[in-house]
């Protein structure tokens, strides 16, 4: 208790007021370096809105604008009675924040969303080449694994998606590098998003999961080139499946 | 029976992809022991001939010999299953053993040329009277050739862009009768077609440039025709010119369509050659619409040829946009899964990123009507194809406007996964179509 009491302090410590424009940034800043410095660690509580507002000598309105803030960053978690207590970020959590946006840019851009689709297919060729390399027998059984579950799930279209997600995540978690299984998933999601009803095309998916068993089979081969031939066949047709609508069936004449 | 759908197994996946070496995949068929066949195959297509020769050292074959790399046998039969095969001496009840034989030869015996591709892997090997079976079933090509061959301009994103057609399938039919109608005639049937909202039209391969119909005059008649059209509606189809001919010839009329303001040429590959399709391609501005006619020669015979999956490949190298693939349920004698792989292996990319992918469009053709939309969609699991139905779509009984709406009625149920019965309750002309052509 007394030492948690004394690292309160430490933290309250290295807070200073803040004079008079954009209060709530001010105080953003501060907390964000109270964050980032490793002050507070993930887990940690934030001080209390009444301590922050006697530290930083202004009113609850600025304080709560700078933790929503953090919130809406998803940096802090706050439960209503309780101290606003810092996350742990993931990479998985850093992209799950941008998801939004991403939608919405993706529904409305056609040209960005032709920009991920190219970006997916050299992502995931790569990871793929690296996996093919780099892939133990126990990560091969588990992509196994995850193929069966995919193809359990052909009539439910959002265990297909996520079953979808689940195996390109697992060939780019191969690698060794969490940030990139993250944005592996993060990519199938922002795809997914525009249009949800287009992962599962009826009488389709045996294509789908025809062309994920190539992948893993090249995967077991450990043959990295004929695994990307076998990823950039299956993203190529994928890809042409995602298109904005705009009202008709087809689009307006360019 | 190396059936081409069963060869497409053995093909699409494995084959391996190597920087400095050409890959080839085949059936084959021998009374011989197969290990001593196909040594006699890779030394007749490298270093090897009949007689050892003084210049063949050891060294020489080792940089220069096709390796043997792979072996496995399948089955055996009691018979030869073509003509002009040897027998090895001595054997009183001979078998033939029917394999599957990967040969590599070194990027450095023929480089990244086409023509020299072919006279290796597809040359004289089809004679050796130690085999009586030989089918190419695949090819596996190192990136050299990417970096030399022009590909595909277009493929499908720019064919979609030229014929305005963003998704979906392509709906397309084929001018008919093939030939006959003069240039005037030919403009009459096309505009009615773009009025019912076609987005592809062809020449058949039998109208080029003969006298009835010179390809000039028949340009200009359906360009002045489209064109209208699409000043007063804002959509022009695209419709390829057969400009099957001579090199210059070919050129010009390229430029022909060009300054017409037509969007798509088309060519004959069979008589063309590599070199021809090479050099159209080379010089074109427009997509490259490519005809298979006379792809029966390879594939009619089980027992010997080409597979589609390796011929489409020389053909996307060297810069085809479109490649006809038949159709499912076709006039033709092609089984439907082989159609479906040779559609499969258009849109499979014949490099990984970064190099360019090379897919190409597939054509389906060949006895297509209204009935075909479905399990084409099904199979393929993509619209990226060019549907072009001939009779089963000018041959409407209501007429090729009615046609048109028809297949465009049939396509959009696959698409949303309407049983076609449904959508015929609803499309008058879909109802017609189905009654004209029965299952």
């Amino acid at each position: 208790m007394a030492s948690a009491e004394t690292a309160r302090t430490r933290q309250v410590a290295v807070l200073s007021p803040v004079a008079r424009r954009k209060l709530g940034d001010q105080i953003l800043e501060q907390l964000l370096h109270m964050i980032e410095s490793g002050t507070v660690k993930p887990g940690d509580p934030l001080p209390s809105e009444r301590e922050l507002m006697s530290t930083f000598g202004v009113g609850r309105p600025a304080v709560r604008e700078a933790l929503q803030a953090l919130q809406s960053r998803g940096l802090v978690a706050i439960h209503h009675g309780e101290r606003a207590r810092v996350l742990d970020l993931t990479a998985t959590s850093m992209l799950d924040q941008i998801e939004r946006s991403a939608r919405h840019l993706m529904s409305t851009s056609p040209q960005t969303l032709e920009h991920l689709k190219e970006a997916r297919l050299m992502f995931e060729c790569a990871m793929v080449r690296l996996a093919a390399a780099k892939a133990t027998a126990d990560d091969l059984a588990r992509l196994r694994q995850l193929l069966a579950a995919q193809e359990a799930a052909r009539r439910d279209s959002q265990a297909f998606l996520e079953a979808d997600m689940a195996l390109h995540e697992g060939i780019a978690a191969i690698s060794g590098n969490p940030l990139f299984a993250a944005i592996s998933r993060a990519m199938l999601q922002w795809l997914a998003d525009v249009h949800r009803e287009l992962v599962r095309i009826p009488g389709t998916e045996s294509v789908t999961i025809a062309e994920h068993a190539e992948i893993l089979n090249c995967m077991e081969r450990h043959s990295p080139e004929a695994a990307a031939m076998a990823m950039a066949n299956h993203l190529t047709r994928v890809n042409q499946l995602y298109r904005v609508r705009k009202g008709g069936r087809r689009a307006p004449r360019s | 029976m190396p059936r081409e759908a069963e060869g497409a197994a053995h093909a699409v996946e494995g084959l391996p992809l190597n920087p400095s070496r050409v890959w080839a995949r085949y059936w084959i068929e021998s009374a011989f022991p197969l290990e001593e066949a196909a040594a006699s195959l890779a030394g007749e297509q490298s270093s090897g001939t009949f007689v050892q020769v003084p210049g063949e050292t050891a060294a020489l074959k080792q940089r220069y010999g096709a390796r043997v790399e792979a072996l496995r046998e399948v089955e055996t039969v009691d018979a030869p299953s073509l003509p002009g095969a040897a027998l090895p001496k001595g054997i009183p009840q001979p078998r033939w053993r029917r394999a599957i034989l990967d040969v590599s030869w070194p990027l450095d015996n023929m480089g990244p040329s086409l023509p020299n591709l072919l006279a290796t892997v597809a040359g004289n090997l089809f004679e050796l009277r130690q085999f009586s079976g030989l089918r190419l079933l695949d090819l596996g090509l190192p990136a050299a050739f990417a970096e030399a061959n022009p590909g595909p301009a277009f493929g499908v994103a720019g064919t979609r862009r030229l014929a305005g057609v963003m998704e979906g399938a392509l709906i397309g039919t084929i001018i008919k009768p093939s030939v006959g109608l003069t240039p005037e005639e030919t403009a009459a049937l096309a505009l009615t077609l773009a009025k019912a909202g076609i987005h592809f039209l062809k020449d058949d391969e039998l109208q080029a440039d003969g006298p009835h119909c010179p390809f000039r005059q028949r340009v200009d008649a359906v360009m002045g025709a489209l064109r209208a059209h699409a000043d007063a509606t804002g959509r022009l189809p695209m419709y390829a010119f057969n400009l099957t001919g001579e090199v210059d010839q070919m050129r010009r009329c390229h430029d022909h369509v060009l300054a017409a303001g037509g969007s798509c040429v088309m060519v004959s590959l069979h008589s063309v050659g590599l070199t021809g399709l090479l050099a159209l391609r080379r010089h074109a501005q427009l997509p490259i619409h490519a005809h298979r006619n006379g792809w029966g020669l390879f594939s009619r015979s089980p027992h010997i040829g080409l597979s589609y999956l390796a011929w489409q490949k020389l053909w996307r190298v060297a810069g085809a946009d479109h490649m006809h693939v038949n159709g499912l349920q076709n006039k033709f004698c092609e089984a439907d899964e082989s159609v479906i792989a040779s559609a499969r292996g258009c849109l499979r990319p014949l490099f990984a990123p970064p190099l360019p992918a090379c897919t190409v469009m597939p054509v389906f053709s060949s006895g297509q009507t209204v009935r075909q939309a479905h399990p084409t969609y099904a199979a393929l699991g993509s619209t990226d194809l060019i549907f072009a139905a001939g009779g089963g779509l000018v041959g409407h009984p209501a007429g090729a406007g009615a046609g048109v709406r028809a297949m465009q009625a049939a396509w959009d149920a696959a698409i949303a996964g309407i049983p076609l019965e449904v959508q015929a309750e609803r499309v008058p002309e879909l109802q017609q179509a189905l009654a004209e052509f029965a299952a």
